[in-house]
């Protein structure tokens, strides 16, 4: 056998070994789908959860921590005053009950007199005013402390005008707790459901500093206390015996295991070693959907992802022809339907239908015939000056990884296809993205996305005002300003609904943003636990679930 | 040799100064801050949090106040991590890295040199193309696809090994194998070309001129200086081996050094930056002087002149 | 001058003199596995150069219709398609020229700057080699990332920039094992008689150290090969590097991992000739190897 022979052989055999590895793997569809169900019970009945949670939170100090990540374990370590059912209706947390003043400026929260912090330390209405106090103090430099701006005085506080002592929250007693706000604000319950407005103990904060929130050294409020912690690898809970409600507790210890890869994740949770995913490869949602449909749910949550049009340059300023024009060629449903595949809903608003107690106003031309909704972008395209011997060319930014980068594929061949428009996809680091974007200087056509704060129209409506940080797109229109601030400050009722769809069909019709899609969470969540029930939030308690063992043989 | 490694540690300090300056000039100059996040901050707050980390400071005023906290051998507090100082997160992920990288390593070596020495023994023959067929399959296969793989044979679709994560030794056996393949594909591959080299040089026709028995011509002369190589590749390939790969430590949700450190970096959290990269500076610096009294020790040729 | 210092120099020169170039050639023709490899390549870089062309399909063409379909004759797509309905194989020739660019191009630039630097610092010895090699750990430690990033962030996006990025960092495991090579060959015989004969160092280690290190070498640039292909595309992430929807063999395996379960030939194929060109340099580098080897005559 001369050389060329045995190197062929070796070929061969290198491909046949790939081949098979790959087989193995795979499984094929029609040989089932491995899923163990392996609920994590010992043989002295201490149950655990264990939950995939994506990132290491950076911090679980409720006043520094942000993100998904840490928000999931901090609801699960802190109570605040109050909290969210399921339907994200707020409902009572450590506050048993509250009185809102006639001029709704002045909030009077009750205590229940049986919370408890894990030392066992009654938790006291002075307990949320040094917190929130910590919240809104520069010294903290808590990157939420803007959610508080309703509380009287806390604009002035953060800009380090004023002392955080005069913030406008008071203890009428050791269980009554009042706070006044600068004006009526209908969405202020809401922003007390966020964990930078959780209480912390304030012996622990002043003993540890910045370690507080370690074990051994944290004090908590709720459900659950820290027992273990090793970064990048999990966080482990156990029962906080003196919480107000421990005897309804049934899970005794949650932990959150940080795997970013969502294909980990899914192999981890289909090897039984997670009862909860959080993500799901959009390559597998079909077997997962065809296998284990009981246990995938996709749940729509307060989030949309939208392509942001910088109004501040070229071509896209004074332009909103070729803004609406862009933003009609996308097919949104073939995004959604065929790339995305996550059941995520269409978005034709800036505000997400999942949003409590709002139905957004909407482009009229959602529901057009394809042909005769991209005839009209193609128009809009030409009275904006452009044709196919002039097109439009232009840059997408969009960061490194992540669904930017498969929707802006999509997007610029949608362009090209409908309106003969040249977009050069350009990818940056993820900093290096948020650096571009943030100052607006080089972006044109660029990835965005944002989860609201609060369950509140409010919390989208905010970002664009002329005003706002995160108003990336240099979007500056006076009658929206109005139309949101006038809003923000309006109670509930058609008067306030009136006003935020005055906002919403003024940004609609200016088109700064191309709405694309309603961010959705995917959870996978085993049978055998039960209580589970989708929160658009994605505020899930621990406390309210159980798992019961599986029979042998499943 | 104790002079030369005296002098060798005496150039350490210098050496690590100036890779401190340079990572501090690059991690700074570098567009991002730790500070950007997904949901920006009003400007006012972003001023606190500047003063706070003192990030308003001209840039040598930081550098200075750097380099007094590493004298004092503390790495300072990590940006990401709020709660946990980067001395305390090298100290609980490179015992990690050091496990799963050590264990690799001996994988590689264990198997690869004798794998390399039968392979140039009977160069040309069936062992010879088997070993070199695997060892570059081994390489053509990147960790980040083989990771993947074999959780879905071992941990999915049988329940042989757990999935990811800490725990007892059968955590380690996966992660081991996907950072050890391609270790070992190298060590074949090198092991394989030098032992050929050394057996065709002339050093080695004396040896066996002078009646030497095969074993001991293989054992004393050739094994020693076929090695060289291999030890060569080691200096820096143990040390970044040893200080964690990200990829098989995301695979796998292993909290090792190379995640810790790859997430500081995309995070820009400086400090953490800064501390990986000179403590792994130190590892490098360190590997490479046991590598060259290596030399000496292992091949009488090698003279430091 | 003596007879016998006279008979080593003509020696010598011989080993290393014009014959030697027609020499290896005659060599080199002669392995057939270094020939077939070479054949494959020259079949692959043809085919990564003409085929775009010659496909129906572009490497960028998104169909919703034919989303992960598995390779097929009756199709058209005999590679199959991906997550957006694109041809596979206009993508992994497309994402050849890339790779095999990159590959080629900064082995190249590893292969010169390594050895050099290796082979003076291991040849010249005491304070130049302590210092050259301090140099080396020093940027073999720095945080590679940053570099990139600030090259993107001056330069721009260029395709020289990204040869240049790979070749900095890819030719510093071959300077050390240069320089480890080197200091065992220059106490051998036939350099101390070259010192005597009154050559210059640079005409030593040009015609005397770095024939000899071929053979490791040669391994070590096969082991370069598939590791600067794969690092592109980390190189592609941060910025730097092609951009999508232009791609790489490094990116189409990176992608493709993700979508395993479903569309295995997304992995698979570029894996494949990811690995053949792999094998191919490797029979090329050690037919060349055996071919240069002074030690052979």
């Amino acid at each position: 056998m001369h050389k060329g022979g045995r190197l062929r052989q070796a070929a061969k055999a290198i491909i046949g070994v790939l081949m098979l590895a790959t087989a193995a793997g795979c499984g094929g569809d029609d040989t089932g789908f491995a899923n163990r169900l392996t609920p994590a019970i010992a043989a002295d009945g201490t149950k655990t959860l264990r939950y995939g949670n994506q990132t290491e939170p950076g911090t679980l100090d409720p006043h520094q921590a942000s993100g998904v990540p840490a928000a999931n374990v901090l609801r699960d370590l802190y109570e605040g005053l109050v909290i969210t059912a399921a339907d994200g209706q707020v409902v009572p947390g450590v506050a048993e009950s509250w009185q809102i003043s006639d001029d709704r400026r002045t909030y009077t929260f009750h205590l229940r007199s049986d919370a408890r912090w894990s030392n066992g330390a009654p938790v006291t209405a002075g307990d949320f005013v040094y917190s929130l106090r910590r919240a809104v103090d520069p010294a903290t430099a808590s990157p939420y402390a803007d959610i508080h701006k309703p509380i009287e005085n806390a604009p002035a506080i953060i800009a380090g005008d004023k002392t955080p002592d005069t913030l406008g929250v008071t203890a009428l007693d050791t269980h009554t707790l009042e706070i006044r706000l600068a004006k009526p604000t209908p969405y202020f319950l809401q922003t007390l459901t966020h964990p930078s407005s959780d209480p912390v103990y304030e012996p622990a904060v002043e003993q540890w500093r910045d370690s507080f929130t370690q074990p051994g050294h944290a004090v908590t409020n709720g459900a659950y206390t820290m027992a273990a912690w090793r970064v990048n690898e999990r966080i482990r809970l156990k029962r906080n015996t003196h919480y107000w409600n421990n005897a309804d507790t049934a899970i005794d210890q949650v932990e959150f295991y940080p795997i970013e890869d969502s294909n980990s994740e899914l192999s981890r949770y289909q090897a039984g070693g997670l009862d909860w995913a959080v993500t799901v490869p959009p390559a597998d949602t079909a077997r997962i959907k065809r296998h284990i449909p009981d246990q995938y749910h996709a749940v729509p949550t307060i989030g949309i992802a939208y392509l942001g049009l910088n109004v501040r340059r070229a071509p896209f300023a004074n332009n909103r022809k070729l803004r609406l024009a862009l933003s009609m060629a996308l097919d949104r449903e073939i995004i959604t339907d065929k790339i995305l595949r996550g059941d995520q809903p269409t978005l034709y608003s800036a505000v997400p239908d999942s949003v409590r107690d709002y139905s957004p106003v909407e482009y009229d031309w959602q529901d057009w015939p394809d042909d005769k909704r991209q005839a009209r972008a193609r128009e809009l395209y030409h009275e904006a000056g452009y044709s196919e011997e002039h097109p439009l060319h232009a840059e997408y930014l969009y960061p490194s990884g992540g669904v930017g980068k498969t929707l802006g594929l999509v997007a610029v061949a949608m362009w090209r296809d409908v309106l003969g428009a040249n977009i050069t996809p350009v990818n940056q680091e993820w900093k290096v993205y948020l650096q571009t974007a943030r100052q607006g200087y080089d972006t044109q056509i660029f990835w965005g996305g944002w989860i609201g704060d609060y369950d509140d129209p409010n919390t989208f409506f905010s970002i664009f005002n002329s005003e706002a940080a995160l108003n990336y797109t240099g979007y500056d229109s006076p009658a929206f300003d109005a139309a949101q601030e006038a809003s923000s400050h309006t109670p509930n009722g058609v008067k306030r609904t009136a006003l935020m769809h005055q906002a919403e069909t003024q940004l609609l019709h200016d088109a700064p943003i191309i709405p694309v899609f309603v961010y959705t969470y995917h959870q996978l969540v085993k049978p055998y636990v039960t209580g589970y029930a989708p929160s658009a939030l994605g505020n899930y308690y621990t406390k309210n679930f159980d798992i019961r063992p599986v029979e042998a043989g499943r | 040799m104790l002079a030369f490694t005296l002098k060798r540690l005496a150039g350490v300090v210098p050496t690590l100064f100036i890779l401190l300056t340079a990572t501090f000039l690059l991690v700074h100059l570098a567009p991002g801050s730790p500070l950007d996040g997904d949901r920006p901050m009003p400007a006012e707050i972003r001023a606190n949090l500047e003063a706070k980390y003192h990030l308003n400071e001209p840039l040598i005023q930081q550098y200075g106040r750097y380099l007094l906290n590493i004298a004092q051998l503390d790495f300072g507090a990590s940006y990401q991590y709020k709660d946990t100082s980067v001395n305390d997160l090298i100290a609980t992920g490179f015992p990690v890295s050091l496990a799963v990288g050590g264990f690799s390593l001996l994988f590689a070596l264990v198997i690869g040199i004798p794998l390399g020495i039968i392979a140039a023994v009977r160069q040309n023959k069936i062992a010879d193309y088997l070993a070199m067929g695997g060892s570059l399959a081994g390489i053509s296969v990147p960790n980040f696809v083989l990771g993947p793989l074999m959780i879905l044979a071992f941990a999915v679709y049988n329940d042989w090994l757990p999935a990811g994560g800490l725990g007892g030794w059968q955590n380690y056996v996966m992660p081991v194998l996907a950072l050890g393949t391609m270790y070992l594909a190298y060590v074949t591959r090198l092991m394989r070309a030098s032992t050929i080299e050394v057996l065709r040089s002339p050093f080695i026709r004396t040896a066996r001129a002078k009646g030497l028995s095969e074993m001991r011509v293989f054992v004393v002369h050739v094994l020693p200086a076929a090695l060289l190589p291999v030890v060569s590749f080691l200096g820096p390939g143990a040390a970044a081996v040893l200080t964690g790969s990200v990829v098989v430590e995301q695979i796998f949700g292993i909290p090792g050094l190379g995640r810790f450190f790859v997430t500081a970096a995309l995070n820009r959290d400086y400090t953490l930056v800064l501390g990986i990269t000179l403590f792994y500076g130190i590892i490098i610096i360190l590997f490479n002087l046991v590598v060259d009294v290596l030399y000496g020790w292992l091949d009488p040729r090698v003279a430091y002149r | 001058m003596t007879a016998a210092v006279w008979r080593k120099q003509r020696a010598l020169r011989a080993a290393s003199g014009n014959s030697l170039g027609r020499d290896a050639w005659r060599r080199l023709a002669a392995n057939k596995a270094a020939m077939g490899s070479l054949a494959v390549l020259g079949a692959i870089t043809l085919a990564v150069i003409i085929g775009p062309w010659l496909s129906p399909y572009d490497y960028f063409s998104q169909d919703y219709d034919a989303i992960w379909q598995a390779p097929s004759l009756a199709n058209g797509h005999w590679f199959g398609t991906d997550q957006v309905g694109r041809d596979l194989l206009a993508r992994t020739l497309a994402g050849g020229r890339i790779s095999l660019m990159v590959g080629i191009v900064t082995t190249l630039v590893s292969l010169v700057i390594g050895v050099s630097y290796g082979a003076v610092a291991g040849f010249v010895g005491g304070k130049t080699d302590a210092l050259m090699m301090r140099a080396v750990d020093i940027l073999y430690s720095l945080p590679f990332m940053f570099f990139v990033i600030l090259l993107v962030v001056f330069f721009g996006r260029n395709l020289f920039l990204l040869f240049a990025a790979i070749g900095a960092v890819s030719w510093l495991d071959m300077a050390r094992i240069v320089r480890g090579q080197t200091l065992a060959i220059k106490s051998q015989p036939y350099i101390e008689a070259a010192r005597m004969a009154g050559a210059g160092t640079t005409r030593i280690i040009a015609r005397h150290v770095v024939p000899n290190l071929a053979g490791i070498v040669v391994v070590y640039v096969t082991l370069t090969i598939p590791q600067v292909i794969l690092f592109e595309s980390f190189l592609s992430y941060l910025g730097l590097g092609v951009q999508p929807p232009a791609t790489s063999w490094g990116a189409l395996i990176n992608d493709g991992t993700g979508e395993m379960s479903i569309a295995p030939w997304l992995v698979l194929i570029p894996s494949v000739f990811l690995a053949v060109t792999l094998f191919c340099f490797n029979f090329i580098g050690d037919g060349l190897r055996d071919a240069l080897d002074p030690k052979d005559r």
